[in-house]
């Protein structure tokens, strides 16, 4: 009864969470141009976060070209006060807190108002960060969260994930009552998924997310643009294969209605479903696939051609595209 | 004292559902005696009721594998049931799904219906004198009384193993605790935990189920299956090998993955 009535309470209650993309902090190693980061920069401001947050080196490249687009709350990482010196103006300067020593694995930076004063008190410092906590999830996270919650100071908290639970730790931390959280675009820099975050908080009603996140595609292009690597095709939210389905079962459910078995619309997140022929395509499958590609039903021995595309498919050991579907259809005529 | 935990793997089945992915029989066995020799405990080898090149493989995984169970997966119907058992598998796995978006959408039945054909299906099963576990499919999205009803049916039907499947990945770790707890407590049954990775959180969904009580991991190499795929086996022994008695090393599992990339590379359109 206990654990229902939590289940209760904690879900669907929209908090106060501000959200801080440091994807432009995670770029220095790739020596993009001040066009392309440009191009990240605008596409990024398309989803509801706080604050931008990016490292000294790309806020330089970024204003060679031109002023930040204004509106937007600004963050300049820095390693050093001489840093923060050259850029007066922004929203806050995240720097480094080596002497403050660890917190397990995890390290802290902090958040400082203005780059006038960089003391450690309560009129110059805005947050403090913690990052790291990778190892924690198989701990009492939930605790540990609670109790550094508990203490009052103004925590930020950027999870790495060194052991796969970044997004999780990010989610926790906003559930628990967090309100600053840091995350980058695909989880580069070993982070948190800030899409993935975005769509954890949507889908348990913690955020708003003012539209959809349809602009994830544009991002990733820019973003692959820069890392010179294509995201992988199964990444969530992102990847661009996560909507294509094969096997007859989960087609069978999603011709029927698509949230049988699709988590979010793939719409939602700019993508398309893709119905694959292959070595698990059913009847169904093959029926909705003809109907996609306009071939009329009439004349096909459906049997025969299930049988022939399960032999070519493992034959071929792939899928078959369109084309090689359709010349298997003429077979059975 | 470190709690055991028991990884079962579904390569074979969930992630031979990728698209992309397209197994030949001898793919099979050499994935197969990888994952026995690292000590995977169970080895969910594929869908009979698929037809025949899918039962040979079976029957071939079964030959060469003799420490790792081998299991077969069945839809809620008996003809399925009737293929595995053509196959002899250590284990006859049933989904059911248990969801209302499923059993009323997708299967255009009723909560009735769903609980007679499980305890038919049950039945007929352990009749043959097979060892069976259910898999409750779309449990992220059931009603958890619901599920606490048709779990406490099947363990009074002897049923030991019970799958929680978040079929569409939309759990979040305390959710998964939440649930997986429930069930643990309201049943007594052994849960496993059947994890997807549409938001990035299957390795930590599975830690999360393993702290509430769930003694089995469902993984799959290179975390392949569908959509975003399943737990990724080496992500999840490395996540929690210090955490937990797995039955398999951290090195091995590394290796394992090294060998077999080379199987599993996806296919580019």
């Amino acid at each position: 009864m206990k654990y229902l009535m939590q289940l209760i309470y904690f879900s669907g209650v929209r908090r106060m969470i501000r959200i801080i993309d440091n994807t432009l902090s995670c770029l220095d190693s790739y020596h993009a141009s001040p066009h392309d980061l440009y191009q990240l920069l605008e596409s990024l401001l398309k989803l509801p976060t706080t604050y931008i947050e990016m490292s000294a080196s790309v806020y330089e490249k970024l204003i060679s070209l031109k002023t930040l687009p204004p509106n937007r709350k600004y963050l300049l990482h820095v390693v050093s006060a001489m840093q923060a010196d050259r850029h007066p103006g922004l929203a806050g300067y995240i720097m480094p807190a080596e002497s403050f020593g660890k917190m397990g694995n995890a390290v802290y930076e902090i958040n400082f108002k203005n780059m006038d004063n960089f003391v450690f008190d309560e009129k110059c410092v805005q947050g403090l960060r913690i990052v790291g906590f990778a190892e924690r999830m198989a701990k009492e996270i939930e605790q540990e969260i609670i109790d550094i919650l508990a203490s009052k100071e103004k925590f930020e908290f950027c999870p790495k994930n060194d052991y796969f639970c970044a997004t999780a730790l990010a989610f926790e931390w906003c559930r628990l009552g967090g309100q600053k959280i840091v995350a980058s675009f695909s989880g580069i820099g070993n982070q948190a998924g800030l899409e993935e975050l975005l769509m954890a908080l949507h889908l348990e009603n913690l955020y708003e997310l003012k539209g959809d996140l349809s602009c994830c595609t544009e991002i990733k292009h820019c973003l692959e643009r820069i890392v010179g690597q294509n995201i992988a095709p199964n990444k969530a939210v992102i990847g661009e294969a996560i909507f294509a389905v094969e096997a007859g079962i989960h087609v069978d459910g999603i011709v029927k209605n698509p949230s049988i078995y699709e988590p979010y619309p793939p719409e939602f997140v700019g993508n398309k479903r893709q119905i694959v022929m292959g070595q698990y395509s059913g009847r169904n499958a093959v029926l909705a696939k003809m109907k996609e590609l306009q071939i009329p039903e009439n004349g096909v021995d459906l049997i025969k051609l299930v049988e022939l595309l399960q032999h070519k498919s493992l034959v071929l050991q792939k899928n078959l595209t369109d084309a090689e579907f359709a010349n298997l259809v003429r077979l059975v005529k | 004292m470190k709690k055991q935990l028991y990884m079962i793997d579904t390569t074979l089945r969930d992630g031979a559902q990728s698209p992309g992915i397209s197994f030949s029989k001898t793919d099979k066995i050499e994935i197969a005696k990888a994952l026995e020799k690292v000590g995977v405990y169970q080895l969910e080898a594929g869908i009979p009721a698929m037809g025949a090149s899918e039962k040979e493989a079976i029957l071939a995984i079964k030959d060469v594998c003799k420490k790792s169970l081998i299991a077969a997966w069945n839809r809620l119907n008996i003809k399925d049931i009737q293929h595995s058992v053509d196959c002899s598998p250590d284990i006859i796995h049933i989904s059911v799904p248990v969801s209302d978006l499923q059993v009323y959408q997708k299967l255009q039945k009723d909560r009735l219906w769903l609980k007679k054909e499980m305890l038919a299906c049950v039945d007929y099963a352990l009749e043959k004198g097979f060892f069976v576990t259910i898999g409750f499919e779309d449990a992220s999205r059931a009603d958890l009384a619901f599920m606490i009803e048709m779990g406490t049916v099947l363990q009074e039907l002897g049923v030991k193993q019970l799958r929680f499947a978040d079929t569409v990945g939309i759990l979040t770790p305390h959710t998964t605790q939440i649930k997986v707890r429930s069930l643990i407590e309201y049943t007594g049954l052994d849960i496993e935990f059947h994890a997807h990775n549409d938001l990035g959180m299957a390795v930590a969904n599975s830690i999360a189920a393993a702290r509430a009580g769930a003694s089995f991991i469902d993984t799959t190499i290179n975390g392949i299956g569908e959509r975003t795929g399943n737990c990724d086996f080496y992500q999840f022994i490395k996540a929690a090998h210090s955490f937990y008695d797995i039955m398999t090393e951290e090195l091995a599992a590394k290796e394992m993955v090294q060998l077999l990339e080379i199987n599993l590379h996806r296919e580019k359109d």
